[in-house]
């Protein structure tokens, strides 16, 4: 069930309805845990037992964890919350990938291998809620959080539907103590939240889904295209990711905030960060800073010299990029990011030492990246590796492979959005929103409501960091 | 912007009576712009458009005085039916005939009677025979949203579908509930269609790049398109037909009769097709399983069709020459060789009928058609090589 299908509105208004009708908060609570089950249940019911498996046994654990007093005892129950979860994790999305690797690797020293692969279905929404139960588990271990007694909460935490299947990945800290407490209805500045709601779908239906065949056609076969279009694809494909996780997010954290929950923050204008390091602090930031709390610092961060700095650099971006897909396009996005980061932490060292004025470094900085990242979103794109060097030789080194082009209009495309991007910088839309008078803001809302059905595609796509 | 920004500090109360006059005023004020919109938009807009239809109905304009027969179905009648084989098994009676394949993949109770209101429009000059496939899609549970679909449910067309629907199940002896998700897809539709879904979207996007080759075989976009015959001797779908085949007896088909809806949609349909001057056939084709639709069509013909002839080829009731593994394509479709087999064979059982009613007609009109079917007899046809691949050939 996608945000935007008709089937989520029904859903949504038998939700709403009930829970706002609902006056004790343990129902409410009860209802939404129904409701997320049957959300998720949606795709295939087969996937509830393993959120139900996953939701149990980091209960029970963080329980055990929390009156455990020896550090071993402690430390056995940690590697079981960790062994358990990544070993579902790595059993559904990861086994077909490592064995095929090795049976490559052997071939490649030309021994013969016969790989069994399992003819398994990625759950969705796995990678997200296995790694906000690592999370809360690896919490309550270094004492950073009480675990929580109630399982109805805890179930909820994980299951909660508006973040279930592509975040933002909450943190326990955050989420369970707004269960504590009945939500209140005249919190809620509806205004806002509905824009954000408008503006998510916008992105999704709008722009991304309707971008979507031009990228699709492209890394169908970069092979016949120019040159130009490859820059054309790769800043299309730009747009349509960030439209589509965006557009998700926005409509999750706007679903969770009409039931009266907050849901952190996910992007933060990523295509005007000056740096990649800035683009981490504003791309899946809920991503970014898991993969900082929980692999970068562990590692040791920058606490043992460059080297090891660096060296944890490259780690956690190539396990993040992991974390993607289950596929080498994935670890080379990633390593190309850990490259990038490694590179830029060296550069800002010596441009701080020679004081070069801010202003073109800036701007120079910007561009440098976003050129980078829409380079390495081409290996993230690319079906294989062979697909991603040939888009990748026409974007770095202008390489007209073939004569096809993408339509020209599409550059007056991405630069209304371009521009669109730096207005929504600028101009607070939300508290704009609010200060409209109701019924005026209800008129601009059918009305784009209207426009918003007629620019979007017949067929809608699925989002594309369900796969994830 | 910060999701905290959605939620305010403190709310100042609000009495009811200000809510609800608040609401009432909200919801008016939405539906009132989005209606205009919607109204709007659907004025300046070039509408949703059935492609495969428009793109079938354009070839046979093209030669629809020419045509004395046409065939009228889904899949079954569109792979089934090859013109070609269909005339010459005619000429060689002595009946000289041109038909055309008006039959569709999926080819819903809509979309036929919009054919029909077409052909009743355009009122083809020598039309004599529409052989119609009486086992017309109702619902499609999955394509509600493809614009084939929205383009046909307009209020009428989805009350027809809802109504045909909600009697198909009711015959089925489906529960009400199940009923209800039934209809619901022809309910989308038109819902998709009345928001203008995608409408304004072309004006925006142009169309995607396409690989460079050959231009698609306009006979076989036309529905000239008999199925290949495929070397495939261990299919799934084989080892289920030989099972079928096994039975010794045909299956059973009898059984409860069409519902009131659809006896009603059939005899408007039927009674459409006759407004062209033409006759009406119903055929049903070759069938290995038992289904119910079949089966309710059988036993509703001798009461309410009985002056619309059955040419009937399910298995126990039709040649039994039909039902051989070679001849078939899939479960339910022939392919190129059982299609011109059969074919000849509906040429042979609709002969005598189309004598009469050439004879029927006076000598001079005849003549007149006689010549006009010379001059413009040169076409392009489906003929098959021996290894079963598709190719063209002229015919005279």
């Amino acid at each position: 069930m996608l945000f935007i299908e008709l089937r989520f509105f029904l859903f949504a208004a038998v939700v709403y309805g009930i829970y706002w009708l609902a006056r004790g908060n343990g129902f409410r609570k009860l209802w939404l845990l129904i409701a997320s089950y049957a959300f998720y249940g949606a795709w295939d019911k087969r996937f509830l037992g393993l959120i139900a498996l996953s939701t149990a046994v980091d209960y029970l654990i963080a329980r055990e964890l929390d009156v455990a007093a020896a550090p071993r005892r402690r430390k056995l129950l940690l590697g079981l919350s960790i062994t358990i979860n990544l070993g579902v994790l790595g059993l559904f999305k990861y086994f077909n990938f490592f064995a095929v690797s090795a049976a490559e690797l052997l071939q490649w020293f030309g021994f013969h291998a016969d790989v069994a692969t399992l003819s398994i279905v990625l759950p969705v929404g796995i990678s997200f809620y296995t790694f906000q139960t690592l999370s809360y588990c690896i919490d309550v271990y270094r004492r950073r959080l009480k675990s929580e007694q109630n399982v109805v909460d805890f179930a909820l935490y994980v299951a909660f539907f508006p973040q279930l299947v592509a975040g933002p990945i909450m943190r326990a800290s955050e989420f369970l103590p707004q269960l504590k407490a009945p939500r209140s209805f005249a919190e809620i500045r509806w205004q806002p939240a509905l824009l954000m709601f408008l503006i998510g779908f916008v992105k999704k239906s709008c722009i991304s889904d309707n971008l979507s065949p031009y990228v699709d056609a492209y890394f169908a076969s970069p092979g016949d295209f120019d040159a130009v279009s490859s820059w054309l694809a790769a800043w299309l494909y730009c747009v349509q990711i960030y439209c589509d996780f965006s557009g998700y997010s926005d409509m999750g954290i706007a679903c969770a905030a009409l039931l009266g929950y907050r849901l952190c923050r996910n992007f933060r204008h990523p295509y005007l960060a000056s740096s990649v390091g800035d683009f981490w602090r504003r791309w899946h930031v809920s991503l970014s800073m898991w993969l900082r709390d929980y692999v970068y610092i562990p590692l040791g961060g920058s606490r043992d010299g460059e080297w090891r700095t660096r060296r944890n650099l490259l780690v956690t971006m190539l396990l993040g990029g992991l974390w993607h897909g289950a596929a080498w396009t994935f670890v080379a996005w990633g390593a190309m990011h850990g490259l990038a980061l490694v590179v830029q932490r060296a550069w800002s060292q010596r441009a701080d030492r020679w004081q070069l004025p801010a202003g073109p470094r800036s701007a120079a900085g910007w561009a440098m990246t976003f050129y980078w990242v829409g380079g390495a979103w081409m290996l993230f794109r690319a079906q294989d590796l062979n697909t991603a060097w040939l888009a990748l030789q026409s974007y770095a080194g202008l390489v007209s492979h073939g004569s096809m082009s993408l339509p020209a209009v599409l550059w007056l495309h991405l630069a209304c959005l371009a521009a669109l991007h730096c207005l929504l910088h600028r101009v607070n839309v939300f508290e704009l929103s609010a200060r409209i008078p109701q019924p005026a803001f209800a008129a601009f809302y059918g009305a784009s409501a209207s426009a918003c059905l007629a620019l979007s595609p017949v067929s809608h796509r699925p989002f594309i960091y369900f796969q994830f | 912007m910060d999701p905290e920004h959605l939620f305010r500090t403190a709310a100042a109360p609000v009495s009811r009576r200000r809510t609800a006059v608040s609401v009432v005023a909200c919801a008016s004020a939405f539906v009132l712009t989005s209606w205009a919109l919607q109204g709007g938009l659907s004025a300046v807009g070039r509408g949703v458009r059935n492609e495969t239809l428009e793109q079938k109905w354009s070839q046979f304009e093209r030669q629809a005085d020419e045509c004395d027969v046409l065939f009228l179905g889904t899949s079954r009648i569109y792979r089934h039916l090859d013109p070609a084989a269909f005339d010459a098994a005619l000429y060689e009676q002595g009946i000289r005939v041109r038909s055309f394949n008006l039959g569709m993949p999926r080819m819903s109770i809509l979309e036929a009677q919009e054919l029909a209101d077409r052909l009743v429009a355009r009122r083809p000059q020598r039309l004599k025979l529409v052989v119609l496939e009486p086992m017309l899609f109702i619902f499609d549970l999955d394509n509600w949203s493809a614009e084939r679909e929205m383009a046909t449910h307009d209020l009428r067309g989805t009350h027809l579908a809802v109504s045909n629907t909600l009697g198909a199940e009711r015959r089925h002896g489906t529960a009400w509930l199940d009923r209800l998700c039934y209809a619901m897809p022809h309910v989308l539709s038109f819902a998709c269609r009345e928001v203008n879904l995608g409408l304004a979207d072309p004006l925006i996007f142009p169309p995607c790049p396409q690989r460079p080759g050959p231009p698609p075989d306009i006979d076989a976009l036309a529905g000239y398109g008999p199925l290949p015959v495929r070397n495939d001797p261990n299919g799934p779908w084989r080892e289920r037909f030989r099972r079928f085949l096994a039975l010794p007896q045909p299956p059973d088909w009898n059984g409860t009769s069409l519902s009131a809806e659809e006896l009603a949609y059939f005899k408007h349909l039927v009674g459409r097709i006759r407004q062209t001057g033409a006759e009406v056939a119903f055929l049903l084709g070759p069938r290995v399983k038992r289904d119910s639709h079949t089966v309710a069509v059988l036993e509703s013909h001798p009461e309410h069709f009985a002056d619309v002839p059955l040419l009937d080829y399910l298995r126990g009731h039709g040649p039994q020459t039909l039902y051989q593994l070679d001849y078939w394509y899939d479960f339910d479709h022939l392919n190129a060789v059982g299609a011109r087999e059969l074919s000849q064979r509906v040429a042979r059982d609709v002969a005598p009928r189309l004598r009469r009613r050439i004879e029927s007609i006076p000598l001079a009109v005849r003549r007149e058609a006689g010549k006009s079917n010379a001059s413009s007899a040169k076409r392009t046809s489906m003929s098959l090589r021996g290894n079963g691949e598709i190719s063209k050939a002229r015919r005279l």
